[in-house]
């Protein structure tokens, strides 16, 4: 199989899991912090690797962006939204690379829920002015019902999801090396 | 104990635990006694259209209290002026009301949520301090000075 037709096939593979991501979010959006995007995340991470993934994550956060029905994310906030979803694949790539269990990767996604809100703290302080005290209490309900999402989601469903997409991942890569079509 | 169990009273564990802290940010504030609230509203500019003194009394909200001194515009579930103030918002972490609108006789104040809405300030010796929750949640008692100031999300 020539690099051109591995690329190809690479680029369908993100397209799929950018479309499964952006899909989930946009579904359980009428739900407050409710979703399987963290799950998804760290299953991408987890299987698909650091490089895949950051380009799934790039292509959620700008179609999100562009094509959410509930309006976009107001452009000073675009990076900082881009940097948090990025936190789960450079941690579970350096620090975090050896946490394989669901119940450890619950953990770190309980507490990427209060991180992930944080992260949008310098744009609302420094750039819309928003007041840092009120923010931060304000957003606390959130990060917790975002806490709690990800814990049970990953808890409950990474290790049936890590299965199944393992085993389609191996398929993909055995056909790669044999030469044969998906 | 068997894996699925433990599973199961873990995630009922962290559930549990999640939602009472929710619930200690959402607990609802009404006045334990009548007392009156020293009320202003401020407009586009700045410019200060009410002034003055509303009297409250036992177990109101602070959305009561506007309620019965002011005529109100809330907002639907999408978010739209509903005159009636008929929509109560009652999802897990959004409960009560959203006021678009406040008029009386001498003035009239319309947001339309996207670019423009009203915010909630206490007033503590000149300074505001920008009221963490909605109306129907805000905390609130005898002699507070409350500001409400019309907001252009744009500015």
């Amino acid at each position: 199989m020539s690099i051109t037709q591995k690329a190809i096939k690479d680029v369908a593979l993100i397209a799929i899991c950018s479309a499964i991501l952006f899909v989930q979010q946009l579904a359980l959006s009428v739900l407050p912090n409710i979703q399987f995007s963290t799950l998804l995340v760290v299953l991408y991470a987890k299987v698909l690797g650091f490089r895949r993934t950051s380009l799934i994550i790039t292509i959620h956060v700008i179609t999100y962006n562009v094509l959410s029905p509930f309006g976009s994310v107001i452009p000073t906030y675009l990076p900082f939204m881009y940097a948090a979803w990025m936190l789960i694949p450079i941690f579970l790539s350096t620090v975090f690379k050896k946490v394989d269990s669901a119940f450890g990767l619950a953990v770190i996604g309980f507490f990427f829920g209060f991180v992930y809100g944080w992260m949008f703290i310098p744009a609302a302080v420094f750039l819309t002015d928003a007041p840092f005290l009120a923010y931060l209490v304000m957003d606390i309900p959130f990060e917790i019902m975002m806490a709690l999402s990800n814990f049970i989601t990953i808890y409950w469903l990474f290790e049936p999801l890590k299965k199944v997409l393992s085993e389609q991942l191996a398929r993909y890569e055995h056909k790669q090396k044999n030469g044969d079509s998906i | 104990m068997k894996p699925i169990q433990l599973k199961i009273l873990i995630s009922a564990i962290v559930i549990i635990v999640g939602v009472v802290l929710i619930r200690l940010f959402l607990f609802e504030n009404r006045a334990d006694q009548s007392g009156t609230i020293y009320l202003t509203i401020t407009g586009e500019n700045e410019e200060i259209v009410y002034e003055g003194e509303l009297e409250f009394i036992e177990g109101d909200s602070f959305y009561d209290v506007l309620d019965r001194h002011f005529e109100l515009t809330c907002a639907t579930a999408t978010y739209q002026p509903d005159e009636g103030c008929n929509y109560t918002f009652n999802s897990i972490l959004y409960q009560g009301k959203v006021i678009l609108g406040i008029k009386n006789d001498d003035f009239e104040l319309m947001t339309n949520w996207s670019d423009t809405f009203l915010s909630f300030y206490y007033m503590e010796n000149g300074e505001k301090k920008l009221a963490t929750v909605g109306p129907s949640r805000l905390a609130f008692e005898d002699q507070d000075e409350i500001l409400i100031h019309y907001e252009n999300a744009w500015e």
